[in-house]
Protein backbone atom coordinates (compact mmCIF):
# COMPACT_ATOMS: atom_id res chain seq x y z
CA UNK A 1 0.00 0.00 0.00
CA UNK A 2 1.31 3.45 -0.90
CA UNK A 3 0.85 5.82 1.97
CA UNK A 4 1.47 9.53 2.30
CA UNK A 5 4.09 10.71 4.80
CA UNK A 6 5.81 13.94 5.74
CA UNK A 7 9.30 14.61 4.44
CA UNK A 8 11.98 14.31 7.11
CA UNK A 9 13.34 17.83 7.36
CA UNK A 10 10.31 20.04 7.83
CA UNK A 11 9.87 23.04 10.07
CA UNK A 12 6.21 23.41 10.91
CA UNK A 13 4.32 26.02 12.90
CA UNK A 14 0.60 25.58 13.55
CA UNK A 15 -2.12 27.96 14.56
CA UNK A 16 -5.77 27.01 14.86
CA UNK A 17 -6.55 27.81 11.25
CA UNK A 18 -3.19 27.72 9.47
CA UNK A 19 0.02 25.79 9.14
CA UNK A 20 3.30 27.20 7.86
CA UNK A 21 5.60 24.55 6.43
CA UNK A 22 9.23 25.14 5.51
CA UNK A 23 11.06 22.42 3.64
CA UNK A 24 14.51 22.56 5.22
CA UNK A 25 15.90 20.24 2.58
CA UNK A 26 14.98 22.56 -0.30
CA UNK A 27 15.71 26.07 0.97
CA UNK A 28 17.66 27.00 -2.15
CA UNK A 29 14.59 26.52 -4.33
CA UNK A 30 11.85 27.20 -1.75
CA UNK A 31 13.22 29.80 0.68
CA UNK A 32 9.77 30.80 2.00
CA UNK A 33 7.29 28.65 3.89
CA UNK A 34 4.18 27.13 2.39
CA UNK A 35 0.98 28.41 4.03
CA UNK A 36 -1.84 25.92 4.40
CA UNK A 37 -5.39 26.81 5.39
CA UNK A 38 -8.97 25.70 4.75
CA UNK A 39 -9.25 22.50 2.70
CA UNK A 40 -5.47 22.31 2.30
CA UNK A 41 -5.09 22.19 6.07
CA UNK A 42 -7.82 19.55 6.32
CA UNK A 43 -5.81 17.34 3.97
CA UNK A 44 -2.50 18.13 5.71
CA UNK A 45 -3.96 17.13 9.07
CA UNK A 46 -4.85 13.68 7.71
CA UNK A 47 -1.32 12.87 6.58
CA UNK A 48 0.14 10.63 9.23
CA UNK A 49 2.43 8.15 7.48
CA UNK A 50 -0.17 5.42 7.50
CA UNK A 51 -3.09 6.82 5.48
CA UNK A 52 -3.26 6.35 1.72
CA UNK A 53 -4.66 8.95 -0.67
CA UNK A 54 -7.83 6.86 -0.86
CA UNK A 55 -8.09 6.87 2.94
CA UNK A 56 -7.82 10.64 3.04
CA UNK A 57 -10.38 11.06 0.27
CA UNK A 58 -12.79 8.72 2.01
CA UNK A 59 -12.39 10.48 5.33
CA UNK A 60 -12.95 13.92 3.85
CA UNK A 61 -15.81 12.86 1.58
CA UNK A 62 -17.68 10.95 4.24
CA UNK A 63 -21.25 12.19 4.48
CA UNK A 64 -20.97 14.63 1.58
CA UNK A 65 -23.41 14.68 -1.35
CA UNK A 66 -22.19 12.83 -4.43
CA UNK A 67 -21.20 15.93 -6.36
CA UNK A 68 -19.01 17.14 -3.52
CA UNK A 69 -17.54 13.64 -3.11
CA UNK A 70 -16.47 13.72 -6.73
CA UNK A 71 -14.88 17.09 -6.20
CA UNK A 72 -12.97 15.79 -3.17
CA UNK A 73 -11.81 12.70 -5.05
CA UNK A 74 -10.36 14.96 -7.78
CA UNK A 75 -8.87 17.68 -5.55
CA UNK A 76 -7.19 15.60 -2.87
CA UNK A 77 -4.89 13.55 -5.13
CA UNK A 78 -4.00 16.69 -7.10
CA UNK A 79 -3.13 18.58 -3.93
CA UNK A 80 -1.08 15.71 -2.54
CA UNK A 81 0.79 15.47 -5.84
CA UNK A 82 1.59 19.18 -5.50
CA UNK A 83 2.88 18.64 -1.96
CA UNK A 84 5.05 15.75 -3.19
CA UNK A 85 6.38 17.97 -5.96
CA UNK A 86 7.34 20.61 -3.38
CA UNK A 87 9.10 17.93 -1.38
CA UNK A 88 7.14 18.38 1.83
CA UNK A 89 5.36 15.05 1.47
CA UNK A 90 6.73 11.72 0.29
CA UNK A 91 5.25 8.45 -0.80
CA UNK A 92 5.88 5.55 1.52
CA UNK A 93 4.85 1.97 1.86
CA UNK A 94 2.98 0.31 4.64
CA UNK A 95 1.80 -3.21 5.35
CA UNK A 96 -1.92 -2.82 5.69
CA UNK B 1 0.72 36.60 2.59
CA UNK B 2 2.84 38.27 5.27
CA UNK B 3 4.59 35.88 7.58
CA UNK B 4 3.56 36.67 11.20
CA UNK B 5 6.56 37.53 13.36
CA UNK B 6 6.16 34.71 15.93
CA UNK B 7 5.83 32.20 13.08
CA UNK B 8 8.86 33.64 11.31
CA UNK B 9 11.06 33.49 14.41
CA UNK B 10 10.03 29.88 15.09
CA UNK B 11 10.70 28.81 11.50
CA UNK B 12 13.97 30.72 11.34
CA UNK B 13 15.08 29.08 14.58
CA UNK B 14 14.23 25.63 13.22
CA UNK B 15 16.02 26.48 9.97
CA UNK B 16 19.19 27.56 11.78
CA UNK B 17 19.21 24.55 14.09
CA UNK B 18 18.78 22.17 11.16
CA UNK B 19 21.35 24.06 9.10
CA UNK B 20 23.94 23.78 11.87
CA UNK B 21 23.28 20.05 12.13
CA UNK B 22 23.77 19.66 8.38
CA UNK B 23 27.07 21.57 8.60
CA UNK B 24 28.22 19.51 11.57
CA UNK B 25 28.28 22.68 13.70
CA UNK B 26 26.97 23.21 17.20
CA UNK B 27 24.42 25.95 17.73
CA UNK B 28 22.72 27.32 20.83
CA UNK B 29 19.59 29.43 20.72
CA UNK B 30 20.11 32.22 23.24
CA UNK B 31 17.90 34.96 24.73
CA UNK B 32 14.29 35.01 23.41
CA UNK B 33 12.64 31.60 23.59
CA UNK B 34 15.49 30.10 25.61
CA UNK B 35 14.94 32.42 28.59
CA UNK B 36 11.17 32.26 28.22
CA UNK B 37 11.43 28.46 28.35
CA UNK B 38 12.62 28.76 31.97
CA UNK B 39 10.23 31.57 32.87
CA UNK B 40 13.17 33.95 33.30
CA UNK B 41 11.49 36.64 31.23
CA UNK B 42 7.88 37.37 30.39
CA UNK B 43 7.09 36.34 26.81
CA UNK B 44 7.31 39.21 24.38
CA UNK B 45 7.42 39.56 20.63
CA UNK B 46 10.98 39.50 19.32
CA UNK B 47 11.95 40.86 15.94
CA UNK B 48 15.00 38.64 15.75
CA UNK B 49 16.47 35.36 16.90
CA UNK B 50 19.84 35.10 18.58
CA UNK B 51 22.09 32.13 18.06
CA UNK B 52 25.55 31.40 19.42
CA UNK B 53 28.13 29.33 17.58
CA UNK B 54 31.75 28.39 18.09
CA UNK B 55 33.82 31.32 16.77
CA UNK B 56 35.50 29.12 14.16
CA UNK B 57 32.15 27.88 12.86
CA UNK B 58 30.24 31.15 12.77
CA UNK B 59 31.77 32.44 9.54
CA UNK B 60 30.80 29.36 7.55
CA UNK B 61 27.32 29.46 9.03
CA UNK B 62 26.87 33.09 7.99
CA UNK B 63 28.14 32.22 4.52
CA UNK B 64 25.49 29.48 4.23
CA UNK B 65 22.74 31.90 5.26
CA UNK B 66 24.00 34.34 2.62
CA UNK B 67 23.79 31.53 0.06
CA UNK B 68 20.09 31.28 0.97
CA UNK B 69 19.50 34.97 0.29
CA UNK B 70 20.06 36.37 3.79
CA UNK B 71 22.08 39.58 3.77
CA UNK B 72 24.34 41.05 6.41
CA UNK B 73 22.80 44.13 7.95
CA UNK B 74 25.37 46.88 7.76
CA UNK B 75 26.18 48.37 11.16
CA UNK B 76 27.94 51.60 12.06
CA UNK B 77 31.62 51.87 11.23
CA UNK B 78 33.99 50.18 13.65
CA UNK B 79 37.57 51.05 14.45
CA UNK B 80 40.16 49.23 12.41
CA UNK B 81 40.49 45.62 13.59
CA UNK B 82 37.28 45.55 15.66
CA UNK B 83 35.44 42.38 14.81
CA UNK B 84 32.47 42.76 17.12
CA UNK B 85 30.70 39.84 18.66
CA UNK B 86 27.81 39.21 16.29
CA UNK B 87 26.31 39.97 12.92
CA UNK B 88 22.65 40.54 11.98
CA UNK B 89 21.20 39.09 8.81
CA UNK B 90 17.93 39.95 7.11
CA UNK B 91 15.96 38.51 4.20
CA UNK B 92 13.44 40.40 2.10
CA UNK B 93 10.83 37.62 2.48
CA UNK B 94 11.24 37.31 6.26
CA UNK B 95 10.11 39.82 8.89
CA UNK B 96 12.74 38.78 11.44
CA UNK B 97 16.52 39.13 11.62
CA UNK B 98 18.93 36.36 12.54
CA UNK B 99 21.65 37.53 14.92
CA UNK B 100 24.64 35.21 14.71
CA UNK B 101 26.91 35.54 17.76
CA UNK B 102 30.39 34.07 18.06
CA UNK B 103 30.98 35.49 21.50
CA UNK B 104 28.78 36.99 24.17
CA UNK B 105 29.92 40.21 25.89
CA UNK B 106 30.51 39.80 29.61
CA UNK B 107 31.84 36.25 29.50
CA UNK B 108 35.54 36.97 29.82
CA UNK B 109 36.92 33.47 29.32
CA UNK B 110 37.86 32.69 25.69
CA UNK B 111 34.71 32.54 23.54
CA UNK B 112 35.43 28.98 22.47
CA UNK B 113 35.75 27.77 26.08
CA UNK B 114 32.56 29.61 27.04
CA UNK B 115 30.70 27.97 24.19
CA UNK B 116 31.99 24.52 25.18
CA UNK B 117 30.86 25.06 28.76
CA UNK B 118 27.39 26.27 27.74
CA UNK B 119 27.10 23.47 25.19
CA UNK B 120 28.07 20.78 27.70
CA UNK B 121 25.06 21.81 29.80
CA UNK B 122 22.60 22.28 26.94
CA UNK B 123 18.93 21.38 27.01
CA UNK B 124 16.96 20.50 23.88
CA UNK B 125 13.55 22.01 23.18
CA UNK B 126 11.23 21.76 20.20
CA UNK B 127 10.85 24.86 18.06
CA UNK B 128 8.96 24.67 14.78
CA UNK B 129 8.99 20.88 14.89
CA UNK B 130 12.80 20.73 15.15
CA UNK B 131 15.09 19.96 18.10
CA UNK B 132 16.89 23.13 19.16
CA UNK B 133 19.68 23.30 21.76
CA UNK B 134 19.47 26.05 24.38
CA UNK B 135 21.67 26.79 27.43
CA UNK B 136 20.57 25.26 30.72
CA UNK B 137 18.80 27.30 33.39
CA UNK B 138 21.97 28.86 34.78
CA UNK B 139 23.42 29.55 31.34
CA UNK B 140 20.22 31.22 30.17
CA UNK B 141 20.07 33.30 33.36
CA UNK B 142 23.67 34.51 33.05
CA UNK B 143 23.24 35.40 29.38
CA UNK B 144 20.10 37.40 30.12
CA UNK B 145 21.78 39.08 33.09
CA UNK B 146 24.82 40.12 31.05
CA UNK B 147 22.62 41.30 28.20
CA UNK B 148 20.54 43.43 30.57
CA UNK B 149 23.52 44.78 32.48
CA UNK B 150 25.32 45.83 29.34
CA UNK B 151 22.89 48.68 28.79
CA UNK B 152 20.76 48.84 31.92
CA UNK B 153 21.30 52.55 32.40
CA UNK B 154 20.03 53.41 28.97
CA UNK B 155 17.23 51.01 28.43
CA UNK B 156 14.16 50.79 30.62
CA UNK B 157 13.23 47.41 29.19
CA UNK B 158 16.57 45.86 30.11
CA UNK B 159 16.26 47.23 33.62
CA UNK B 160 12.79 45.66 33.96
CA UNK B 161 14.05 42.38 32.58
CA UNK B 162 16.91 42.33 35.07
CA UNK B 163 14.46 42.88 37.92
CA UNK B 164 12.24 40.07 36.62
CA UNK B 165 15.26 37.80 36.31
CA UNK B 166 16.36 38.51 39.87
CA UNK B 167 12.84 37.76 41.10
CA UNK B 168 12.65 34.52 39.11
CA UNK B 169 16.10 33.21 40.04
CA UNK B 170 15.90 34.48 43.60
CA UNK B 171 12.92 32.21 44.17
CA UNK B 172 15.09 29.20 43.35
CA UNK B 173 18.11 27.95 45.24
CA UNK B 174 20.60 28.20 42.41
CA UNK B 175 23.47 30.18 43.95
CA UNK B 176 26.01 27.34 43.93
CA UNK B 177 25.23 26.31 40.36
CA UNK B 178 25.31 29.92 39.16
CA UNK B 179 28.63 30.55 40.91
CA UNK B 180 30.17 27.46 39.31
CA UNK B 181 29.08 28.46 35.82
CA UNK B 182 30.08 32.09 36.38
CA UNK B 183 33.55 30.90 37.43
CA UNK B 184 33.85 28.64 34.39
CA UNK B 185 32.83 31.35 31.95
CA UNK B 186 34.52 34.33 33.59
CA UNK B 187 31.55 36.46 34.59
CA UNK B 188 31.76 36.56 38.39
CA UNK B 189 32.55 40.28 38.24
CA UNK B 190 30.71 41.30 35.08
CA UNK B 191 27.47 39.69 36.27
CA UNK B 192 28.02 40.72 39.90
CA UNK B 193 25.03 43.11 40.16
CA UNK B 194 22.81 40.14 39.29
CA UNK B 195 24.74 37.42 41.11
CA UNK B 196 24.87 39.35 44.38
CA UNK B 197 21.10 39.72 44.32
CA UNK B 198 20.67 35.94 44.12
CA UNK B 199 23.15 35.07 46.82
CA UNK B 200 26.50 34.80 45.05
CA UNK B 201 29.21 36.85 46.75
CA UNK B 202 31.55 38.77 44.47
CA UNK B 203 35.25 38.07 45.05
CA UNK B 204 37.72 40.97 45.31
CA UNK B 205 38.86 42.40 42.00
CA UNK B 206 41.99 40.71 40.67
CA UNK B 207 45.05 42.97 40.63
CA UNK B 208 46.04 44.18 38.19
CA UNK B 209 42.53 44.33 36.74
CA UNK B 210 42.50 42.51 33.38
CA UNK B 211 41.87 44.78 30.39
CA UNK B 212 38.76 42.84 29.41
CA UNK B 213 37.19 43.46 32.80
CA UNK B 214 38.19 47.14 32.82
CA UNK B 215 36.64 47.45 29.33
CA UNK B 216 33.42 45.89 30.59
CA UNK B 217 33.14 48.42 33.40
CA UNK B 218 33.99 51.27 31.07
CA UNK B 219 31.38 50.06 28.60
CA UNK B 220 28.57 49.53 31.12
CA UNK B 221 29.26 52.76 32.99
CA UNK B 222 29.17 54.60 29.68
CA UNK B 223 25.62 53.29 29.24
CA UNK B 224 26.30 51.28 26.11
CA UNK B 225 27.80 54.18 24.13
CA UNK B 226 31.10 52.33 23.94
CA UNK B 227 31.64 48.67 23.24
CA UNK B 228 34.34 46.34 24.47
CA UNK B 229 35.23 45.40 20.89
CA UNK B 230 35.78 49.05 19.94
CA UNK B 231 37.82 49.78 23.06
CA UNK B 232 39.91 46.66 22.48
CA UNK B 233 40.52 47.55 18.84
CA UNK B 234 41.52 51.13 19.60
CA UNK B 235 43.88 49.97 22.34
CA UNK B 236 45.68 47.79 19.83
CA UNK B 237 46.41 50.78 17.60
CA UNK B 238 49.66 52.74 17.98
CA UNK B 239 49.25 55.77 20.28
CA UNK B 240 49.51 58.25 17.46
CA UNK B 241 46.51 56.72 15.65
CA UNK B 242 44.22 56.48 18.65
CA UNK B 243 42.86 60.07 18.67
CA UNK B 244 41.74 59.74 15.06
CA UNK B 245 40.11 56.38 15.80
CA UNK B 246 38.19 57.87 18.75
CA UNK B 247 37.18 60.82 16.61
CA UNK B 248 35.90 58.57 13.80
CA UNK B 249 33.93 56.57 16.36
CA UNK B 250 32.34 59.71 17.79
CA UNK B 251 31.78 61.60 14.52
CA UNK B 252 29.74 59.16 12.50
CA UNK B 253 28.99 59.55 8.84
CA UNK B 254 25.43 60.65 8.15
CA UNK B 255 24.68 57.21 6.67
CA UNK B 256 25.93 55.46 9.81
CA UNK B 257 23.97 57.83 12.03
CA UNK B 258 20.77 57.16 10.11
CA UNK B 259 21.34 53.41 10.41
CA UNK B 260 21.14 53.67 14.18
CA UNK B 261 18.53 56.45 14.17
CA UNK B 262 16.17 55.70 11.28
CA UNK B 263 13.58 58.00 12.91
CA UNK B 264 15.70 61.08 12.10
CA UNK B 265 13.80 63.45 9.78
CA UNK B 266 15.15 63.89 6.28
CA UNK B 267 17.52 66.75 5.48
CA UNK B 268 21.07 67.43 6.52
CA UNK B 269 20.33 69.54 9.62
CA UNK B 270 18.50 66.96 11.82
CA UNK B 271 21.22 64.39 11.16
CA UNK B 272 24.00 66.94 11.68
CA UNK B 273 22.49 68.05 14.99
CA UNK B 274 22.08 64.43 16.08
CA UNK B 275 25.69 63.67 15.17
CA UNK B 276 26.86 66.69 17.19
CA UNK B 277 24.84 65.51 20.19
CA UNK B 278 26.41 62.11 19.74
CA UNK B 279 29.90 63.61 19.91
CA UNK B 280 28.94 65.34 23.18
CA UNK B 281 27.57 62.06 24.54
CA UNK B 282 30.68 60.27 23.33
CA UNK B 283 32.92 62.72 25.16
CA UNK B 284 30.89 62.25 28.34
CA UNK B 285 31.10 58.48 27.89
CA UNK B 286 34.85 58.63 27.34
CA UNK B 287 35.35 60.71 30.49
CA UNK B 288 33.13 58.29 32.42
CA UNK B 289 35.03 55.34 30.97
CA UNK B 290 38.38 56.87 31.97
CA UNK B 291 37.08 57.56 35.49
CA UNK B 292 35.77 54.00 35.74
CA UNK B 293 39.06 52.53 34.61
CA UNK B 294 40.89 54.60 37.24
CA UNK B 295 38.47 53.44 39.95
CA UNK B 296 38.83 49.83 38.90
CA UNK B 297 42.61 50.10 38.82
CA UNK B 298 42.43 51.15 42.48
CA UNK B 299 40.45 48.02 43.32
CA UNK B 300 36.97 49.59 43.52
CA UNK B 301 34.04 47.63 42.18
CA UNK B 302 32.13 50.24 40.17
CA UNK B 303 28.88 48.37 39.72
CA UNK B 304 28.59 46.93 43.22
CA UNK B 305 26.54 49.79 44.55
CA UNK B 306 24.20 50.01 41.57
CA UNK B 307 20.66 49.05 42.55
CA UNK B 308 18.89 46.53 40.35
CA UNK B 309 16.94 48.35 37.72
CA UNK B 310 19.30 51.30 37.68
CA UNK B 311 18.03 54.45 36.09
CA UNK B 312 16.77 54.71 32.60
CA UNK B 313 16.37 57.32 29.96
CA UNK B 314 14.68 54.82 27.66
CA UNK B 315 16.70 55.47 24.54
CA UNK B 316 16.83 52.19 22.67
CA UNK B 317 19.26 51.47 19.93
CA UNK B 318 22.19 53.63 20.89
CA UNK B 319 24.17 50.58 21.84
CA UNK B 320 24.12 49.29 18.29
CA UNK B 321 27.87 49.33 17.87
CA UNK B 322 28.50 45.69 18.58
Amino acid sequence: MTVVAFAQRLAVVRSESRAWVLNLGALHTEPSPLVLEGAALEIWDRIDGSATVADIVEDLAHGLPSEAREQVSRDVPAFIDALVERGVVVWGSSVK
Amino acid sequence: MTLPLPVATALATAMCADGATQLGSRLLLIKGRSVEHYGLRRPRMSADIDILLQPVEAEQFVYCLEELGWKTRRGPERPEGARGHSVSLFHQAWPCDIDVHWEFPGFLEPASAVFDELWSRRVTIDVGNQPVAIPDYEGAALILALHSLRSTEDQARHARELDQLIDAVGAQDQAAALRALADATGCRHTAAPFLEQVGVITPPLPQPVPDALADWYAMTEAGGRLTAANLRAIRRLPWRRRPAAYARLAWQSEADYRLVHPETPTGWWPAFRGRLERVAEGLKAAVQARRTRDLVAKGHHPTRSRPPGGTSSGRDGEGGMS
